[in-house]
């Protein structure tokens, strides 16, 4: 069966049903457990005291405001080469829970910054970045909210995104580029060196996961109600001509 | 730390949960971001239950087959 298929809203509409209560349960799961290890099981870091708490809910909600964004750029490149209206209404789905997690990674940023840097927001590449694809967000939400014709919508959408991935890349490595500012490098890294420490580093990848798993969950009830908001309106449309 | 009832309970949740002086840092971030994740589950149910509504009624005038 071609990956193709499930561009076709019977077909996406049949899987998801069946995959959606998976990744709801797994999810729930990962959550509960990972910010309940964090929270609970781990110690105080020796520099930054039970703030580092607050790395189980920011890590994991920045890196997903940006992988958010670049899973609505491969769905809007989808879409504006291949026309295929699911990959559209997906990433339409998927931008207010980007926004979501990106408002997260701002608020426990700021809260996690007063006590460590002394200050609640300072315009550092990194933060300066994030709080530009916040604002991408909104515009990108208000676009499909401001044009009727829901292909127009998605094509002008499209092209926002394209232009909108370049602060979604910035948001991740500025700190490599620029190499200032208070934001610190990343937390996750291959090299072990540069990784956070072992008793922090699992249950931070619990909660990874059980964000990705409520990104993926939210993503497929959200698609599907775009789906059906779509007929919904295409019903409408015809009942008015009668 | 008396007096203010905030300060008492942060005080209070920095005891039990071990902490500290950044209770209110700790605390605060779980609440946003707990209550920023309901809120958009919340939402994200609604919107889906009412547009369900909408076309199972739209689908029974029109006689049309279901949709997913």
């Amino acid at each position: 069966m071609s990956f193709w298929e499930y561009a076709n809203p019977q077909k996406f509409m049949q899987l998801s049903r069946r995959v959606l209560p998976v990744v709801t349960v797994a999810s729930v799961l990962c959550l509960v457990t990972g910010l309940a290890w964090g929270f609970f099981g781990t110690p105080d870091d020796y520099k930054q005291g039970s703030t580092v708490k607050i790395i189980y809910l920011h890590v994991p909600a920045a890196m997903m405001a940006i992988n958010a964004w670049v899973m609505m750029l491969v769905a809007s490149l989808v879409w504006l080469i291949r026309r295929h209206h699911v990959s559209a209404l997906a990433a339409k789905a998927a931008a207010p829970i980007g926004l979501t997690f990106t408002l997260i990674a701002l608020a426990t940023g700021a809260l996690w910054g007063q006590p460590m840097w002394g200050t609640w927001w300072a315009w550092d590449p990194r933060l300066t970045s994030f709080l530009i694809l916040a604002l991408f967000y909104l515009g990108y939400i208000a676009l499909w909210q401001a044009v009727d014709n829901p292909d127009t919508a998605a094509d002008l959408t499209g092209v926002l995104c394209i232009v909108g991935s370049v602060f979604a890349l910035l948001s991740r490595y500025a700190v490599n580029f620029w190499n200032q500012g208070l934001h610190q490098g990343a937390s996750l890294s291959l090299d072990k060196k540069e990784n956070v420490a072992d008793v922090f580093w699992f249950p931070l990848l619990v909660c990874i996961a059980g964000f990705v798993l409520l990104f993926l969950c939210l993503v497929l009830l959200r698609t599907r109600t775009e789906i059906r908001a779509r007929r919904l309106g295409a019903l409408l449309a015809r009942e008015r001509m009668g | 730390m008396t007096g203010n009832p905030m300060n008492v309970f942060l005080a209070y949740a920095g005891d039990v949960f071990g902490l500290g002086k950044y209770a209110g840092a700790v605390l605060g971030s779980y609440a946003v971001s707990i209550a920023l994740i309901v809120i958009l589950v919340g939402w994200s149910l609604w919107r889906s239950a009412k547009v369900r509504r909408a076309l199972a009624e739209v689908e029974a005038r029109a006689g049309g087959r279901k949709h997913g």
